[in-house]
């Protein structure tokens, strides 16, 4: 190798120059591929997308190897309805895929397993990225050494010609001991022949030579630029699967059962999913329990308005609008109920109160308060009300 | 040089089986791993019925398994369009009977068909037992059935104890409910295939 100065001449601009440039696009090109994996990785997926991403994991049971999502039969539709539900309550991608697991097995799931044989299965891009990024390597090298070649024959060119030729002689030798293969040697012969004609016609700037340069400089970019998208992916995917395989702290939706969910989460998800109706109902009753009446209220009409089927949700409108004086509407509310689902223990304990207490008259609350006392499983502070309404039913009744 | 050549050529030959292996693993995944779920113990023995409101056919009735506390109950997914169905009727029919007395219920559920066709079905095998329906499924993938018919046994804590997969009679019924009565771990029992829905 020869020795050369760097002193400040055309050709160490030249490679200042040339190293800021690839100093600057390799900053652009990072800069851009932080900004599109940091936001790829950190967008919380859409409940949409959540389900869809599900749903292409989940295994019809009934059909020949198809995922829910694909599948038209009814128990894939219902299993994708449970999906959307179990979404809709916050539940993590890990809670719903272990109910489906729970009851049909791992088979339900279309992912080849993270274990034993599969896992060679999940590090193949990853192999094939640091294979790919082996070959980049090789390159850049190749080109740092034409770089310095370039430098060294614009500096010295008389020295590169001498260098080129030495090098020839030496190849020469290493064909004659079968140092090196025939095909080899023709390639290498090629090049250092060419190398002796740029430094022989070297002295200002050849086309060649810039050529050359700018060519693998290019070959050097397209390189960096593939190896940092493929790196952006396998961080995506990386980040994807943890989060799928509800790893500790890089899930991205956070899991918990119901019974952790707030009043107000329930009602930010009611805000965006306004038909679920289990959930509204689930909701309207915690605020019921919670003697909140006035938040119940419109709830539960809305859970009528869409089913009006559900006769918890008329006795307990019935009761809560009671709660304010509405003694009408409220019989009406909770008459309702027993038109639903007649000898509703529940709907006729309100609607017996509301008779008794509410409209003074015990002859029609007296069956239905009567009615309600007849069943065993009462709890022990209802059945106190309920004697001691029937008491004061009777006792108004003899007056 | 030579040995980076070398290197070189080592590199693109990884590379290139690296490539052909994973066109070999994407043909494995596109085809899904098929399983046969009748070789597969259903995950749900040992655990607790599902939580679970049904209505029976003339709607007069709510059924939660929770009611059954203390009894044995048999749950038979069945539905009109399934031949192995209207084979093993009588003798759940017959378990009823015979077995009512020990504190055994038999529980039918209608799987993915209509009332009508139902309610024809019962009229020409008889009715015995209390039957629900099942709308929209939501009880049959509580159990993880994978088609019918499928007969679940439930046992007085109300834990789900075994399964026959495929057409039951009176051997394979007694086989499960025997021992259960005498507060013994019976196996499952797979008997023939599962239709999964009308079509077949």
């Amino acid at each position: 190798m020869l020795d050369v100065e760097m002193s400040s001449s055309p050709a160490t601009d030249v490679t200042r120059r040339s190293l800021i440039r690839r100093v600057v696009a390799a900053l652009i090109t990072s800069t851009l591929f932080a900004v599109i994996v940091i936001g790829l990785a950190t967008a919380p997926p859409s409940g949409e997308d959540r389900v869809a991403a599900l749903a292409q994991r989940l295994r019809c049971p009934v059909c020949q190897n198809e995922a829910i999502a694909d599948s038209p039969s009814e128990t894939a539709q219902q299993m994708m309805e449970i999906v959307r539900e179990k979404v809709a309550l916050g539940e993590s991608d890990q809670m719903i895929v272990d109910y489906f697991v729970a009851r049909y097995g791992q088979w339900v799931l279309l992912d080849p397993p993270l274990s034993g044989w599969f896992l060679p299965l999940w590090g193949l891009p990853v192999i094939v990225l640091v294979l790919g990024l082996v070959v980049i390597a090789r390159r850049r090298r190749a080109a740092a050494t034409e770089d310095t070649m370039e430098s060294i024959r614009e500096a010295r060119p008389e020295e590169a010609q001498r260098q080129a030729e030495l090098d020839l002689d030496e190849l020469a030798a290493q064909v004659e001991t079968k140092e090196i293969s025939a095909d080899v040697a023709a390639d290498l012969s090629a090049r250092y022949s060419a190398e002796k004609e740029a430094a022989a016609r070297a002295g200002g700037r050849s086309n060649r030579v810039d050529d050359r340069t700018t060519r693998s400089r290019a070959r050097l970019l397209t390189g960096w630029t593939m190896a940092v998208l493929a790196i952006g992916v396998v961080i995506v995917m990386v980040v994807q699967a943890v989060e799928v395989r509800g790893g500790a702290a890089a899930t991205v939706a956070a899991g918990r059962s119901l019974e952790d969910v707030t009043n107000e989460e329930m009602e930010a998800v009611l805000a965006e999913n306004p038909d679920v109706v289990e959930m509204r109902e689930a909701l309207a009753d915690r605020y019921f329990v919670e003697s909140e009446y006035e938040a119940a209220i419109p709830h539960y009409l809305e859970v009528l308005q869409q089913d009006p089927q559900q006769s918890s949700a008329w006795a307990r409108l019935g009761w809560s609008v009671y709660q304010f004086g509405e003694v009408d509407l409220a019989i009406e509310y909770v008459r309702r109920s027993l038109e639903v689902e007649p000898g509703r223990p529940e709907s006729q304990l309100y609607l017996g109160s509301i008779y008794l207490y509410g409209h003074s008259d015990p002859q029609a609350a007296l069956p239905l308060l009567e009615s309600v006392a007849m069943r065993q499983d009462l709890p022990p502070d209802i059945r106190a009300s309920v004697e001691q309404a029937i008491a004061t039913a009777r006792s108004a009744i003899d007056e | 040089m030579t040995r980076s050549a070398k290197a070189g050529r080592l590199a693109r030959w990884i590379a290139l089986v690296a490539a052909a292996a994973t066109v070999v693993v994407a043909f494995v995944l596109g085809d899904r791993f098929g399983i046969d779920p009748s070789q597969v113990d259903s995950p749900l023995i040992g655990q607790p019925a599902p939580v679970v409101s049904m209505t029976n056919i003339d709607g007069s009735d709510e059924i939660a398994f929770e009611d059954f506390d203390g009894s044995v109950v048999v749950v038979n997914f069945f539905a009109s369009w399934c031949i192995p169905c209207r084979n093993e009727h009588d003798d759940l029919v017959a378990v009823q009977s015979e077995y009512v007395e020990q504190g055994v219920v038999v529980l039918g559920i209608v799987y993915q068909d209509s009332l009508a066709n139902v309610d024809r079905f019962l009229d020409e095998l008889g009715r015995s037992y209390e039957v629900v329906l099942d709308p929209g499924s939501r009880t049959a993938i509580e159990f993880g059935v994978f088609g019918i018919p499928e007969t679940f046994f439930i046992d007085r804590e109300g834990k789900i104890a075994a399964k026959i997969f495929g057409e039951a009679d009176w051997e394979s019924l007694t086989a499960i409910i025997d021992p259960l009565l005498a507060g013994e771990q019976p196996d499952s029992i797979t008997t023939g295939t599962v239709q999964p829905g009308p079509e077949g």
